[in-house]
């Protein structure tokens, strides 16, 4: 028998582990037979540590860690609060890197394939969105080491769902779409297969959109018409409304109402279309990645075969009526939405041990891989969705004489501007020293089949080669220059608080107050009277709030106006959305 | 190209590493792969194999250069309104600056259309110079060369540009 490699689905809710067993991917369930085992970790303050179903026992009376997949290889300035300044989180076991937090999960599961197949098990197969960048791709894979196991490929997830989907298709030669909305992020890929080739040609997607939104979403919403301010109960007490959050979006997947209760709070029924309206911007960033793969593939909605949903998500009913709007077909649900991905990693684990063939995979990589040039652009190297392993080189030479190293700093994302990117690392490349424009050193950027990044540096002058080390996240931020982070910014929060507070409402107000003419110009005649009279006054209340440099007047009349002209904002951007996606024949 | 995309799936599945063949080796052929499918690669290779010299910095179709204007403006209108989206406090002001989409969208896709066409006509070329030989063509294989690149640029860019409108809107 050749050597296990299993495969493993770390998400950010729950996580599951598979082999492929006679050609079948199956799924490997534990002592009571459950083959999804939540994504939760518990710390005890004596060294104890739970994990999966038994932590979540625990939630509500402990402080039980979730969603640590939203965490993992990110700096503590994009956690919103939820990281240390070191990119730490403090658990009862002290300060913890989330990595740290995901191998006992991945511990957890080594355990459970090794107790099912009664053999030791050292190397996996691990899934993250397809969308990770470098960081929280390295981060992952040290969470497999910390656990005790060998990751030998990190694997996109729609890739995998989309391998679980085409191995009883093999014979096919087909375009598809996988559509997969977890519990904390949302990719999509689209994705060619042909005679057991899996060839994907775009991706695309966001790594902090997922049903989590939706509870909190919920929460939110019944928490405003109860009076009750979410931001100011504690912890623990949030986490019992985003639960129930969770309760009433898996009732309203069945139902057309359900009732949001909180004990000794109150109760506040809910329909179909609330959820619907609070839904409308996450179907719309959803919306939006599909275009923007399915554009990047150069293919339209009629060119693809099927669309195929997974993750916990692809399950309520807005999102499928969505998918099915965009790829103008009914979605193909015959993936198992919380195994399939599971399932592919297990299939990717087959083809690395070699008891899988016949199947290939060529995945991309999501995002563009560049170095910050003059004026603080970006340079792209390696444009997104190229084909991995790939690599791609650049020229440095000195700017002035005698001049014996560069900075570069590698980038990783779309937008123009060099600081709008995730930063990988920053490194030296030496030179010999020479006259201006002489030295010539030549730097390499390889993405290996994990979408991982290395660099090579050549001086071309004496053909002496240097492996760079590209450090990520924010792991070399040293304590004192943390500490100076953060009582800058208790200085610069205390000074002179309320002139801030008007002129931020100030400039609202100067922006909104034009717009209410334009706005009530174009689309006014939509709106009945009520509606109107209602901005009009709002209006005032503003301008008057403004004469009279009143600061908290200002803050709730802007706050005012802003709600007044939401059904107006919404007018027009249905003019904007219906114009943009009609025909060019229309 | 239903050969070429045979013929690459073959040397992908024998020569990538996962089924046990060289990395390097791998990348070699989606190079060759990437550069059969850009029209103005194909063409730049088919001047070094005729051992044609041409300038880097030559002249360019003039039915190609007239579109340079018009391709510029339109990216800056786009910049603008998604800088400006981006910036904007409030629904209602962004929600005002969405009344240039229909407009931008139009331009856009006008151009895209018109750029389109132009490339085909330029590719259409190629069995003429294949016809003559690449030695006798080179100079107007050259220009045509230039014109492709300038061509797919802007096609890249305009692209680019529509799926940020679309961003920017969908994304809130």
């Amino acid at each position: 028998m050749s050597e296990v490699i299993i495969g493993i689905d770390l998400g950010t809710t729950q996580s599951a582990v598979a082999i492929v067993d006679s050609g079948f991917p199956i799924l490997l369930a534990d002592e009571q037979g459950r083959s999804l085992t939540p994504s939760a970790v518990w710390y005890g303050a004596e060294g104890e540590i739970e994990v999966g179903h038994e932590a979540l026992r625990r939630s509500g009376v402990d402080r039980v860690i979730t969603s640590v997949k939203s965490l993992i290889g990110r700096r503590a300035d994009e956690a919103d609060g939820a990281l240390l300044a070191d990119g730490r989180l403090a658990t009862a076991a002290g300060p913890l890197f989330p990595e740290e937090v995901s191998a006992e999960i991945l511990r957890k599961l080594k355990g459970i394939a090794e107790d099912r197949l009664e053999t030791g098990v050292v190397k996996a197969v691990v899934t993250v969105p397809a969308y990770f960048h470098d960081g929280q791709r390295a981060a992952t894979k040290r969470a497999g080491e910390l656990a005790g196991l060998e990751v030998v490929r990190i694997l996109s997830e729609p890739t995998a769902a989309a391998l679980s989907y085409g191995l009883d298709r093999l014979g096919d030669s087909s375009r598809v779409a996988v559509f997969d909305l977890g519990g904390g992020t949302f990719d999509v890929s689209i994705l060619e297969m042909r005679e057991g080739v899996f060839e994907v040609s775009a991706t695309s997607g966001d790594t902090r959109l997922g049903g989590d939104d939706f509870d909190e979403a919920l929460a939110r919403f019944a928490a405003r018409k109860l009076g009750v301010e979410l931001e100011a109960i504690d912890a623990l007490e949030k986490v019992a409304w985003v639960t129930e959050g969770k309760r009433v979006k898996h009732v309203l997947s069945d139902e057309e109402d359900a009732v949001f209760r909180i004990p000794f709070t109150g109760e506040v029924p809910v329909f179909r279309e609330d959820f619907l309206r609070l839904m409308e911007p996450f179907l719309n960033r959803m919306e939006s990645c599909s275009r923007r793969a399915m554009l990047d593939a150069g293919v339209e909605a009629s060119d693809l075969e099927a669309v195929v949903m997974v993750g916990g998500s692809s399950r309520i009913p807005a999102v499928k009526e969505r998918v099915r709007e965009v790829f103008e077909k009914e979605p193909d649900l015959s993936q198992h939405p919380d195994e399939a991905i599971a399932r592919g990693a297990a299939i990717q684990a087959g083809i690395l041990a070699g008891t899988v063939r016949e199947v290939l995979l060529l995945d991309v990589t999501p995002l563009s891989l560049g170095i910050e040039t003059m004026g603080g652009l970006m340079n792209v190297l390696i444009t997104r969705n190229t084909t991995i392993p790939c690599k791609a080189g650049e020229m440095f030479t000195n700017a002035i004489d005698g001049q014996t190293s560069m900075k570069v700093r590698v980038l990783q994302g779309e937008r123009e501007l060099a600081r709008d990117n995730w930063e990988l690392g920053a490194f030296e490349v030496p030179f010999e020293s020479d006259r201006r424009g002489q030295a010539r050193v030549g730097v390499e950027f390889r993405i290996d089949a994990d979408g991982i990044l290395s660099v090579l540096a050549r001086d071309v002058a004496t053909g002496k080669d240097t492996v760079i080390e590209v450090g990520s996240a924010a792991v070399d931020v040293t304590e004192a220059k943390v500490e100076k982070m953060v009582s800058e910014s208790v200085e610069f929060a205390f000074e002179d608080m309320s002139a801030r507070v008007f002129e931020e409402a100030r400039m609202k107000a100067d922006e909104l107050l034009p717009a209410v003419g334009v706005a009530l110009e174009q689309a006014g005649a939509l709106l009945d009277e009520s509606e109107i009279k209602e901005i009009k006054e709002a209006r005032d209340r503003v301008e008057l709030a403004i004469k009279d440099r009143e600061v908290a007047a200002l803050k709730s009349a802007v706050e005012k106006l802003d709600e007044a002209t939401e059904s107006l904002a919404a007018l027009l951007v249905q003019k904007a959305t219906a114009a943009l996606f009609s025909s060019p024949q229309d | 190209m239903g050969e070429l995309e045979r013929v690459m799936r073959e040397a992908s599945l024998s020569c990538h590493p996962d089924s046990g063949g060289d990395e390097v080796e791998f990348q070699k052929v989606r190079q060759a792969g990437a550069l059969l499918k850009e029209p103005s690669a194909r063409l730049k290779t088919a001047l070094k194999i005729g051992g044609v010299s041409y300038g880097e910095r030559g002249g360019v179709p003039g039915e190609v250069m007239d579109y340079f204007s018009p391709v510029a403006g339109i990216l800056k209108k786009v910049d603008d309104f998604t800088n400006e989206r981006r910036r904007a406090l409030s629904g209602l002001g962004k929600a005002v600056l969405d009344i240039r989409i229909p407009g931008l969208k139009t331009e856009l896709e006008g151009l895209i259309q018109k750029l389109g066409t132009l490339e085909a006509t330029m590719i259409a070329r190629f069995p003429e110079f294949d016809a003559r030989g690449w030695e006798q063509s080179g100079e107007e294989m050259a220009e045509v060369f230039r014109g492709l690149i300038f061509v797919s640029k802007w096609l890249g860019q305009l692209r680019e540009a529509n799926g940020k409108i679309f961003e920017a809107l969908l994304g809130g």
